[in-house]
């Protein structure tokens, strides 16, 4: 059983509102890397690991004692989780609450995990789109979108996973809480990798979509002509490979779609850094 | 391509000798957060094609990328936009900072200190 959860690609791109919550939301997480983990250079410290036993998006683990804390946010019902030793200690659900609320809730919390919580701190070093949670309105994101946009991410991890598995050069699965994307990065030779991941939606494309950027960037008149799995070539301002949401399959191939784009689009990429 | 590589310090100082504003991008081929970065650039290169972009693989031309922290004074961090103008760094922002309305402003601001300065 791979895991994969049936997503609804009729409705991909009506989840901008409760994409851009969950995206508030996931800085929940990301402040814990912030305020308690040493900044890496490679803003590491903020990126956020998908738990699927929990449906949830954790931030790394903060050491406290013999065991570790993590902070999270289940996406299916916008809850945020402080979890020990990567078990749900305590949750808030969101909907309804404001980001001081849920600030105040998280720092009690975290001092009672032994964690200085006053040190827990919003700030962050980049922007995200903008949202009316950010201004002090409760979050409010419709639970059916959550459900769907938690499915993608939980479906992106399957796929993504098993690109990984099939190449050795592959890092982790992570997401980043700038771009809110979850993505990984195969190394192809010092000199060219290839970046992939879902990126749940944005200016490009309002729904979630997977994605690949090769490096060096290719020029257009350079791209193969076609991908499997109904992906195509982003050519607009960015080159890359795509497969929009909206594009999947209704039925039980969605899998297997996915499965097929990123499979072409990783050898396409390769190719087209190989030598460079 | 609108970004140009840059591959040796001939290529950097005659890319950012100028009196006209131009963009040093930083990219790191081993990292994520910096293809993103690079999507940001890219995009803003298609739609300000008279702004010069100039991209430094931080890897691969470390030691030109070293070059260029020391000669700006500026930390090195990858990724990382620098708005130049006339050999030295005037701006500069990194992963989450680098954004497009960033880049519009700080290269149009430095374009009008120019316009404004007597003798330019």
């Amino acid at each position: 059983m791979s895991g994969w959860i049936h997503v609804d690609p009729q409705r991909a791109a009506t989840l901008r509102d409760a994409r851009v919550q969950l995206h508030h939301a996931v800085q929940f997480a990301t402040a814990a890397g912030i305020s308690y983990l040493t900044a890496r250079t490679d803003d590491s410290h903020t990126n956020l690991k998908w738990m699927d036993h929990a449906g949830a998006l954790a931030s790394n683990p903060i050491p406290v004692g013999d065991g570790s804390v993590r902070v999270a946010i289940r996406m299916r019902d916008l809850t945020l989780l402080v979890m020990r030793d990567s078990k749900t200690a305590t949750e808030l659900p969101l909907r309804g609450r404001t980001i001081p609320d849920a600030t105040t809730w998280a720092r009690d919390q975290l001092g009672s995990a032994g964690l200085d919580g006053r040190a827990y701190t919003l700030k962050r070093h980049f922007e995200i789109p903008a949202h009316g949670v950010a201004d002090g309105a409760a979050f409010s994101a419709l639970e059916a979108d959550l459900i769907q946009i938690a499915a993608w991410f939980a479906n992106a991890v399957v796929a993504l996973t098993a690109v990984r598995d099939a190449n050795p050069d592959a890092s982790q699965v992570r997401c980043w809480p700038h771009h809110f994307d979850i993505a990984a990065l195969i190394t192809v030779s010092p000199t060219a990798s290839v970046g992939m991941g879902l990126e749940p939606g944005d200016a490009y494309y309002q729904e979630p979509y997977f994605y690949l950027n090769a490096y060096p960037q290719p020029s257009a008149d350079r791209l193969p002509q076609t991908l499997d799995g109904k992906g195509a070539w982003h050519t607009h301002e960015w080159i890359g490979a795509v497969l929009p949401g909206s594009r999947l399959a209704s039925d039980a191939s969605q899998e297997g779609q996915v499965n097929a784009f990123l499979r072409s689009a990783v050898a396409a990429c390769r190719l087209l850094v190989a030598g460079r | 391509m609108p970004i140009h590589p840059l591959e040796s310090r001939e290529d950097y100082d005659a890319a950012v000798g100028s009196d006209r504003p131009a963009i040093v991008f930083k990219h790191s081929p081993a990292c994520g957060t910096s293809f993103m970065a690079l999507r940001v650039v890219s995009a803003f290169a298609e739609r300000h094609p008279a702004v010069p972009v100039f991209l430094v693989d931080v890897i691969n031309q470390r030691g030109l990328s070293d070059g260029i922290a020391d000669g700006l004074g500026i930390r090195h961090e990858s990724p990382q936009a620098i708005v130049t103008q006339a050999g030295k760094a005037v701006w500069s922002a990194s992963h989450g900072s680098i954004n497009a309305n960033a880049l519009a402003e700080r290269i149009a601001s430095a374009a009008a200190a120019t316009a404004t300065t007597p003798g330019a």
